[in-house]
């Protein structure tokens, strides 16, 4: 038994290997916008030797060259909403090192951050926004997840650019460290 | 004895279950729909890129030189050719979802997407594509073939395209196709 046990495994594991993240699948979902940042963008981006005068542009590279993944679904399909919910519970309960950062209720959108603790106490490694509500009467269900070397007195620059719905929020937090 | 046996034909096994699908690369399938009229097609050698009278130093030139051409294939979507059109970017999907092709950056909303992805490894970069697809308008395939093209250089060459030193108005035909 145990010998036949040994021999699934071996041969399920290399399925698993390419196993792909669990908010990967919205990519396919016609009722999903997404956006996607790979690691290999950013592998390319750091040997792109980019530089900078302008001191905010350079920090705004810095900020880049340290980032891993940033990957954005939003819909504003109920049903799509429903299973992002179902995925995202999922994620936060399988992941324990992720803790809740903060909670924002804000015209209707109840806006979720978690981060998974980095090199120090300015610096996260994986930054995950959960927002749901409607705004002017649209129903909306967002996924942000950033990995990387993230310093969170930064990302909301980043957000802000990419367009992300509830990432004024991150701004908040800057606010926050600073006083 | 007779377990070791079946170790290994699983390992066969697992094994060809992986790579069966790495078969096919991007240029096998272009050369295949060489023929095929639904797809319109524009090959330009980077040679023709350099715009007359340009002011290239001998390093952008040798730049330039590292990109070979760059190459367009694109399906209109016109009445009746859905299927086909829904059988191709399917193909096209599994082809470019391989491994080799690295994906960089990826956009969609409503039947509209794009992807940015290249080959070769990320200081010398072999080909550059971007593949991008609308439900209403049909898909594009643009590549930029090349032959370890650093991209710390391109970025170089970029700043020819703004002193007008590379003539990018050849490649403005290509949004007529899609009447951008």
């Amino acid at each position: 038994m145990k010998k036949s046990l040994i021999l699934i495994l071996l041969l399920v594991t290399p399925l698993f290997i390419n196993a792909q993240n669990v908010f990967d699948k919205f990519e396919d979902d016609p009722n999903v916008s997404s956006v996607v940042v790979t690691s290999e963008m950013f592998k390319l981006l750091s040997k792109m030797d980019l530089s900078s005068d302008d001191p905010e542009a350079q920090e705004y590279l810095d900020l880049i060259n340290n980032l891993k993944n940033i990957k954005v679904f939003s819909t504003e399909s109920l049903d799509v909403a429903k299973n992002m919910n179902e995925v995202v519970s999922k994620y936060l309960a399988n992941s324990k090192d992720l803790v809740e950062l903060m909670r924002v209720k804000d015209k209707g959108q109840n806006i979720k951050f978690y981060v998974k603790k980095g090199s120090d106490e300015n610096h996260v490694s994986e930054l995950l926004m959960y927002l749901t509500g409607s705004e002017n009467g649209k129903t909306e269900a967002v996924i942000m997840s950033i990995t990387g070397n993230i310093d969170l007195k930064k990302i909301s620059k980043l957000t802000k650019d990419l367009n992300v719905p509830g990432s004024d929020n991150l701004k908040k937090l800057e606010d926050k460290k600073s006083n | 004895m007779k377990i070791y046996k079946k170790i290994v034909l699983l390992f066969v096994i697992s094994f060809t279950v992986m790579s069966c699908s790495e078969h096919k690369s991007l240029q096998k399938y272009l050369v295949e729909k060489q023929d095929d009229s639904a797809f319109v097609k524009v090959d330009i050698s980077s040679g023709v890129l350099q715009s007359e009278g340009n002011t290239l130093t001998a390093e952008e030139k040798e730049i330039l030189q590292s990109i070979k051409k760059i190459n367009v294939v694109a399906f209109p979507v016109k009445e009746n050719n859905f299927l086909e059109f829904e059988a191709n970017k399917q193909e096209l999907n599994e082809i470019l979802n391989q491994d080799a092709y690295k994906t960089l950056v990826k956009f969609g909303s409503n039947g509209k997407g794009a992807t940015l992805k290249y080959t070769g490894k990320p200081d010398a970069i072999d080909e550059l594509i971007v593949f991008a697809s609308d439900d209403q308008k049909g898909f594009a395939i643009f590549r930029l073939l090349g032959d370890n093209i650093e991209p710390a250089k391109m970025i170089k060459l970029l700043k020819g395209i703004e002193k007008g030193d590379i003539d990018v108005s050849k490649l403005e035909s290509l949004t007529k196709i899609f009447n951008l």
